[in-house]
């Protein structure tokens, strides 16, 4: 509808030179029909309210649910508003959710959609745009959500045993019962003293209590730290398997990791690669830990880490190993081996760590990989084929 | 999650017949006006014929728009259809003119008919038949321009490889209709009627010697056409925009979830409704002129804001008194001899001698105040639009800063009123010796850092809920509370935003900005406010 200020001046002009009263209220009635049409809508729009309620966090081949409640928290309705929100393309079962409706005063509306988490990854949902205006088209108002909301799809966690890995090689070659190496932070315990225990391991005030001497028990630290360092530089991957070979690399640490700490071990996470947070190609990293929270920190990384193309693995690996102690297990997923990460091993393995090698894509023939890594007792296991997942799935349905 | 719309966007056939009958209605309202100036000039013409004339060809001419897009009909049979029509419209026009004429006019006319065919086509007739295609080819055009506006079978669903598809993917903008231009033709269409019809209701109403002398006096009364027009042209406009709407939306793909159709004509009703109640009761004339309204205006707004000055000064004046009086011993004293109020504004005569009443002048001053916020307005849009002028000049802005300088006067008077309250607790516990033990802190609130008066929004807030029934629990977490809070009060993000501002304000050594503090202090009165609401329902 064209403006119809340059008509009401025209009308205006008109209603003065023939003193029509009634022209005078038809200019009231059609400057009334700009003024309100034009307050109207930029009122009512600025008051509807929106909030959203979606799980943060989901797994690969689960269903969000995301719930959008629009409050209108005005007398004004407004008689159309289109709500329009964007979806990773990758998530959405159709089309992006979007609609029309009438919004009438205070009125609460809930509306839902599902997305398909198929891909692990790091998304954003929205923004949210609701779009508005009057009856004549006169004035058209758009809001659209400043903030934005963030999707974690972790990826797939599959049990350990079922990777094809032996079950004790990543943490369990030494043997707990020597107890050689104690960390002093972790009492779980007293027990009796017997000869030869050093007298600052004396719990004098139970000792006290019990008439006899008791002996501070610790926590063995070298069997509990285990540190999965991966490689996600996309050169290393051959051209035709690095989607794949790097989701399976993804999959296998995030299995790793959820094992250990079933098992109430420490691990800990580095990896290169970039981060859709920061926008940026870094060494990404979570000190060891324990417990559910720290599992969940650590599927966070590894929900969204993507491919990058500058980092050194090789200098990944060396910084990420040098904050470990004496005996801790690397487990190292990567998809082939070169000479120079080689001589890195073969140097943590002198340092008195234990390592596990997980190849995923090499480009050359495996058993060479393995038979080199055997001569320096480290353990080389393929996670490669096809068909390989699928048989852990179908083990996962049983 | 969506839905597919339907596979075709056009109206029904009910909705396009009302369409159509509200348009040739649109018409004869300028029909009735064109009859009335040609009553005046010819008493003979036969009016209200003339006006059902222009209703039936308007209708005629929009349903044969429609016959015509209906059968696909060729370019030669186009023409053969359009000449049949237009011999029976002149024949209807030629034969309708002659209902209201004295009996046997029309039988003395076929007689000279026959003797001179010329004597068919009379200036009478011919100015008719001019005018009747006006009304006809409007009509068309508006029937063209809706049929155009509704999503069009092609530019739905086609198969890749029909012709429409393809001519609809390579013409620009993908073929698709301009919409936006169709409702500004629409729109003009309407106006430039509008204009035409007040015009013509004017000089029917006004003698044009008079109004040539400026010696026409005032008209009033209601011109039912021009409202009707209006009323149904507004109408038409706003179904227009909804097809438009309809359109983008059925080629979007886009579901509608509400019936907004059925619901779009209830609310133009409503809204037009509301729009001519308000315009019925603004005045249309004046009895005190311009000059002497602004001068009125003024001297009462200087009356007013002298008598508020004098209240607080006389207010002050005795606070500071009995301050003095308390630290010197003396009695009381008033500060100031109260002076006589100024006298209030004189009054002023209308122009039309009818006495100082107030209504009248309260008249004029809307009137004046009208016309000017029109005119102001008129002017600024019209220099924006055009050369940019005004570009950060916003009704709504200026509405904010309004909204935003009463909401701070108001908080500015609760504060002030919250620190009397405060000396005067303050004052009573001096006086009185069994107070002084229970003597509260006093606290001004403009001293505090913004640490301080976060937590002082907070703990007031606390207070205020205590009294409104919901105190804090001592084992209750600022964060457990603040769910209380938040389904009490019924402001969630007010509760959300003081108690993470108490939270950091009181367990972190974090910096607090003004804007934080500030964010505190409005979050605190939209509760304060839920909350002594609360109470005082409590209380009864």
């Amino acid at each position: 509808m064209p403006n119809l200020i340059l008509y009401v001046v025209v009308l205006f002009v008109v209603a003065a030179a023939f003193r029509v009263d009634f022209f005078f209220y038809v200019l009231y009635f059609i400057f009334g029909v700009q003024l309100l049409a034009r307050v109207w809508v930029d009122q009512a729009l600025k008051r509807v309210t929106y909030r959203f309620d979606y799980p943060q966090r989901v797994f690969v081949g689960e269903r969000a649910t995301v719930r959008i409640q629009l409050t209108s928290k005005t007398a004004l309705p407004l008689p159309w508003l289109r709500l329009h929100e964007s979806t990773p393309v990758s998530l959405r079962r159709a089309e992006a959710f979007e609609g029309v409706m009438v919004l009438r005063p205070y009125e609460r509306r809930d509306f839902e959609y599902e997305l398909d988490c198929r891909q692990r990854g790091y998304y954003t949902l929205g923004p949210l745009t609701l779009e508005s205006g009057d009856l004549f088209g006169l004035q058209r108002s758009r809001q659209r959500e400043a903030q934005e909301r963030v999707l974690l799809v972790y990826p797939r966690v599959l049990p350990l045993s079922q990777l094809g890995l032996p079950a004790q090689s990543p943490f369990g070659s030494i043997p707990v019962k020597e107890r050689l190496y104690e960390d002093p932070t972790r009492l779980i315990g007293v027990r009796d003293y017997v000869r030869g225990d050093s007298f600052r391991k004396i719990h004098w005030r139970t000792s006290a209590a019990q008439g006899k001497l008791q002996v501070k028990r610790f926590e063995p630290a070298i069997s509990i730290e285990a540190l999965v360092v991966l490689n996600l530089r996309q050169e290393d991957y051959g051209i035709a398997r690095f989607y794949t070979a790097s989701e399976l690399g993804i999959t296998t640490a995030a299995s790793i990791a959820a094992h250990l700490v079933s098992a109430r071990q420490t691990v800990g996470l580095a990896c290169n690669a970039l981060d859709p947070l920061s926008g940026q190609e870094s060494f990404l990293g979570l000190d060891p830990g324990r417990g559910q929270g720290h599992l969940l920190q650590l599927l966070d990384i590894l929900a969204r880490v993507r491919l990058c193309h500058s980092l050194s693995f090789v200098e990944t690996v060396r910084e990420a190993s040098l904050g470990l102690t004496w005996g801790a297990t690397v487990i190292i997923i990567t998809p082939d081996v070169d000479d120079e990460l080689f001589s890195l091993l073969l140097w943590l393995k002198q340092r008195g760590l234990h390592l596990v090698l997980l190849v995923t894509d090499p480009q050359q023939a495996f058993r060479q990989v393995q038979q080199r890594a055997a001569q320096v007792n480290i353990a080389a296991l393929l996670v490669w084929q096809e068909s390989d997942l699928d048989m852990w799935r179908k083990d996962e349905r049983l | 999650m969506t839905s597919p719309a339907n596979s075709s966007g056009r109206p029904k056939e009910d909705v396009t017949v009302a369409r159509s009958v509200a348009i040739a209605a649109m018409l004869s309202c300028i029909a009735i006006s064109l009859a009335q100036i040609g009553q005046l000039i010819d008493p003979s013409w036969p009016g209200y014929v003339w006006v059902a004339l222009v209703f039936l060809v308007s209708l005629e001419s929009m349903h044969s728009y429609r016959l015509l897009a209906a059968r696909g009909v060729a370019a030669q049979d186009r023409g053969r259809f359009r000449f049949v029509e237009w011999v029976t419209i002149l024949l209807v026009v030629r034969f309708a003119l002659y209902l209201g004429q004295p009996a046997g006019t029309l039988s003395q006319d076929v007689w000279a008919w026959s003797e001179n065919l010329s004597a068919f086509f009379s200036g009478r007739f011919i100015l008719a038949a001019v005018l009747i295609a006006g009304f006809w080819g409007a009509a068309l055009f508006l029937a063209r321009t809706f049929g155009d506006l509704d999503a069009a079978e092609y530019e739905m669903h086609q198969a890749s490889t029909e012709l429409d598809r393809y001519l609809w993917q390579t013409m620009p903008r993908h073929g698709r209709q301009d919409r936006a231009a169709l409702l500004q033709r629409v729109g003009t269409l309407f106006l430039g009627g509008g204009i035409l019809l007040i015009l013509l209701a004017g000089l029917a109403r006004v003698d044009v010697r008079d109004m040539v002398l400026l010696q026409h006096g005032r008209s009033r009364g209601v011109i039912v056409n021009v409202l009707l027009y209006f009323a149904i042209g507004l109408l038409v406009m706003s179904q227009a925009h909804y097809a438009a709407l309809k359109a983008g939306w059925d080629l979007e793909r886009v579901p509608v979830w509400d019936r907004v159709g059925r619901r779009w004509l209830v609310a133009v009703l409503v809204f037009l409704a509301l729009i001519g109640l308000l315009s019925a009761l603004l005045p249309v004339g004046y009895s005190v002129g311009l000059i002497a309204t602004i001068g009125l205006v003024i001297n009462w707004v200087w009356y007013i804001a002298v008598q508020v000055v004098l209240a607080i000064l006389f207010v002050v004046s005795l606070l500071v008194s009995l301050m003095a009086s308390l630290f010197s011993g003396d009695p009381v004293d008033t500060a100031f001899e109260l002076q006589p109020p100024p006298p209030p504004p004189p009054e002023v005569v209308a122009a039309d001698g009818g006495g100082n009443t107030w209504w009248p002048l309260l008249r004029s001053v809307i009137f004046w105040a009208g016309l000017l916020v029109l005119v102001g307005y008129s002017v600024i849009v019209f220099m924006r639009d055009r050369w940019g002028l005004f570009r950060g000049f916003s009704l709504s802005v200026w509405w904010q800063r309004l909204r935003g300088w009463w909401g701070g006067a108001r908080a500015g008077l609760g504060e002030a009123v919250e620190r009397l309250r405060e000396g005067v607790l303050h004052w009573r516990a001096s006086r009185d010796p069994q107070l002084q033990s229970q003597q509260r802190r006093f606290l001004s609130v403009g001293r505090l850092s913004e640490r301080e008066r976060v937590r002082f929004f907070y703990l007031a807030t606390v207070r205020r809920a205590a009294e409104a029934g919901i105190a804090r629990q001592p084992t209750q977490t600022p964060i457990e509370y603040d769910d209380v809070l938040r389904s009490a009060t019924a402001e969630p993000e007010s509760a959300d935003t003081l108690t993470d501002a108490f939270v950091a304000a009181r367990y972190s050594s974090a910096d607090i900005t003004p804007g934080e503090a500030d964010q505190a202090k409005s979050a605190w009165q939209q509760l304060k406010r839920r909350l002594v609401r609360r109470s005082k329902r409590r209380s009864r």
